[in-house]
């Protein structure tokens, strides 16, 4: 529970880093580069933690799903995790290359598509987290089913 | 309302309100960075010869047309090297290093024009600043074309057209030409490290490159801010406007432009001759990338014959390279510069017969491959001329026309010679490039237009022994600068020797032609 609530704070974070990157960093790269900075540091320990947590989440929670839906709602979930995490640790490699000494780095052509999924299905995940956590997941009590029945 | 949203909401919140924190505190803290540039009221000392404007603004780069994006002069602590740019754009700074823009503001011949022509006027450091817009625009944005250099150097003021001149340009007017370029050199640099940049590429592209900035210098409208040249009454002795370079109305006006293909096509295609090969076979694609060698016709400045007079004549080995690589480098470009020489021009015997007692010939010279006139650029010291000789059947030379003196530098006074001739106020040739002196131009011959042709026609008396068929030898010699130059600017005795850009053999009278 720990490690989820703290993925949920850190997400949380760094989408409102991201967003301010996107559409309001070029006012001030002064202030852009701390956040850009900021952004690297809580993004790397996120990937790390959500790595380390996402397993045992699934394998505990996917037997508790008992609506088609909700399960659904959750795999897309993840692959958008999946999607902002992996384009991210692509868009950070060549800083991690070059401060290790070796200069390498994306064709720009590739850095628009990184950064495009990066932004955009983070906010697809931001709004799919929300769900997920308001969602149930659990099947309605039989009467309840039965009354919306008739 | 689920557990998991309770307990995960305020979190959510929390995450977003301490972002919102960070930012607005950053904001406050790292405000933005002042406006770039230096006020010309900062700079010590600034000459300013030539007045101000219609509008009554003050002109700090005229006689160049060249301005910054802001107004203000650059501040060259906030100018990057291309040898910067090379820690990251490695290929793109070793295509670039030995081409002529990286040495423009560098190479001898260059240098020593700019020195006599400033000997001939009381304010000439300061009418150099019409040369230096173009060669130099890194000095002169930063205010060290000046007869008193208060303002300190920079690595990138050295490096002729470098990296930021270009991928900084926010404007350009070909028909202006003189420099006629709007560029926000300190204005666009981004705030971001190096090791940061390479996380938010796109943003170091938005500052250097903004969608304005790479579709301008993907035209032929950004070439052609310097490679048109008028010289008038604001720095040399014309009355009128005397156009002296017209290599973008000569493309503009042609086949090349009217097909879509550019000067970035061919002079940043990889193999510039290969792409020409390709373009004359009809196949008008674009090049698979654009590399920044710049290719163009200067064969003396990758002639690495010259040894140690080379690097002398290039200004030294640009910053960031070893000489072993320079010279690799150097002679790489060479290889490209002398094969797209190669594939400009073509020879044809047009017509040719005998009659009382002359022999009688033409030959069409003609443009194959340059997208502008044959030759193009400033040609009063780049010119070309056309060696024709005829042999009898014997072998015995009867007709010479256009020989060059190797020992003396000098090409025959009667040979058909394509240049243009600066002429001064009291009507006389000015061989020696003194621009600020040029009263007016005239041509010997005009350069040969794209895809177009100068037929030559000449006429000789037959030997009475002669007997053909006779053998025709034509060779279309091509010579970056005159003797005189190299004598009187210079101050050297190298022969300046000339690249043979083509040559033919014929019979004459043709085998298909009767005599007369």
């Amino acid at each position: 529970m720990t490690r989820a609530v703290l993925l949920s704070v850190l997400f949380a974070a760094l989408l409102g880093t991201g967003l301010y990157m996107e559409f309001l960093a070029m006012r001030n790269w002064n202030a852009g580069e701390v956040v850009l900075i900021l952004h690297i540091v809580l993004g790397l320990p996120f990937a790390a933690l959500f790595f380390s947590w996402i397993a045992g989440h699934v394998a505990r929670g996917l037997p508790k799903s008992r609506r088609s839906g909700f399960t659904w709602l959750s795999w897309l979930l993840l692959a958008t995790y999946l999607v902002v995490i992996v384009t991210g640790l692509m868009m950070v490699l060549p800083t991690l290359l070059y401060l290790g000494g070796v200069v390498w780095f994306w064709r720009f052509e590739t850095t628009h598509v990184l950064t495009f999924l990066h932004l955009w299905v983070a906010l697809a995940a931001g709004a799919g987290l929300v769900a997920h956590l308001a969602l149930r997941h659990w099947q309605a009590p039989a009467a309840r089913r039965t009354e919306r029945g008739s | 309302m689920k557990q998991q949203f309770r307990t995960h909401l305020p979190l959510i919140l929390l995450g977003a309100l301490s972002a919102l924190i960070v930012v607005s505190g950053v904001e406050l803290l790292r405000p933005k960075p002042p406006e770039p540039g230096v006020e010309l009221a900062d700079i010590p000392f600034y000459k300013l010869p030539f007045g101000p404007d219609d509008k009554g603004q003050p002109r700090p780069f005229w006689p160049s047309r060249i301005a910054s994006e802001n107004g203000r002069m650059a501040d060259p602590a906030n100018i990057r090297s291309a040898s910067e740019c090379a820690s990251c754009h490695r290929r793109e700074f070793e295509e670039w290093a030995p081409s002529l823009h990286a040495i423009a503001d560098r190479d001898v011949a260059y240098e020593r024009a700019v020195k006599a022509n400033e000997a001939l006027h009381k304010d000439g450091i300061e009418k150099a600043r019409f040369c230096e817009g173009c060669h130099a625009p890194v000095e002169v944005l930063s205010g060290r074309t000046n007869r008193f250099r208060s303002v300190m150097p920079s690595a990138a003021a050295g490096e002729g057209i470098t990296c930021v001149v270009c991928h900084t340009a926010v404007h350009a007017d070909p028909e202006e030409g003189n420099g006629a370029l709007t560029l926000a050199l300190d204005t666009s640099v981004d705030q971001l490290a190096d090791w940061l940049s390479l996380s938010a590429p796109r943003d170091h592209a938005r500052a250097y490159g903004g969608a304005k900035t790479n579709a301008l210098i993907a035209s032929g409208d950004f070439c052609g801010a310097c490679h048109t040249e008028a010289y008038d009454n604001s720095m040399a002795k014309a009355q009128t406007r005397q156009h002296v370079q017209t290599t973008f109305a000569e493309w503009r006006d042609g086949w090349y432009a009217r097909n879509g293909v550019t000067c970035q096509d061919c002079h940043m295609a990889p193999d510039p001759a290969a792409y020409i090969r390709q373009i004359r076979a009809g196949d008008l694609r674009d090049p698979e990338r654009y590399a920044h060698n710049f290719v163009g016709s200067n064969y003396l400045m990758f002639d690495t014959g010259l040894g140690s007079n080379l690097t002398f004549l290039r200004g030294g080995i640009p910053h960031g390279l070893s000489d072993a690589k320079n010279t690799e480098l150097v002679a790489r470009q060479g290889e490209a510069t002398r094969a797209l020489l190669r594939s400009a021009a073509g020879l044809e015997l047009r017509d040719s017969s005998r009659a009382d007692g002359r022999l009688r010939f033409s030959v069409a010279v003609q443009n194959l491959g340059a997208g502008h006139n044959l030759p193009t650029g400033v040609i009063d010291q780049k010119y070309m001329w056309l060696e024709v000789v005829v042999h009898d059947a014997s072998g015995k030379e009867i007709y010479h026309s256009g020989a060059f003196d190797a020992a003396r530098g000098e090409t025959d006074p009667n040979a058909v010679i394509w240049r243009e001739d600066f002429i001064d106020a009291e009507g006389k040739r000015i061989p020696d490039h003194l621009t600020f002196i040029t009263a007016a131009i005239s041509h010997a011959r005009h350069g040969v237009p794209p895809k177009g042709e100068d037929v030559v026609a000449y006429e000789t008396p037959l030997p009475a022994q002669s007997v053909g068929p006779f053998r025709l030898t034509a060779r279309l010699w091509y010579r970056v600068a005159t003797q005189e130059f190299a004598y009187n600017v210079l101050k050297t005795d190298l022969v300046i020797p000339p690249f043979e850009l083509v040559a033919a053999e014929f019979s004459l009278p043709a085998p298909n032609e009767t005599p007369r």
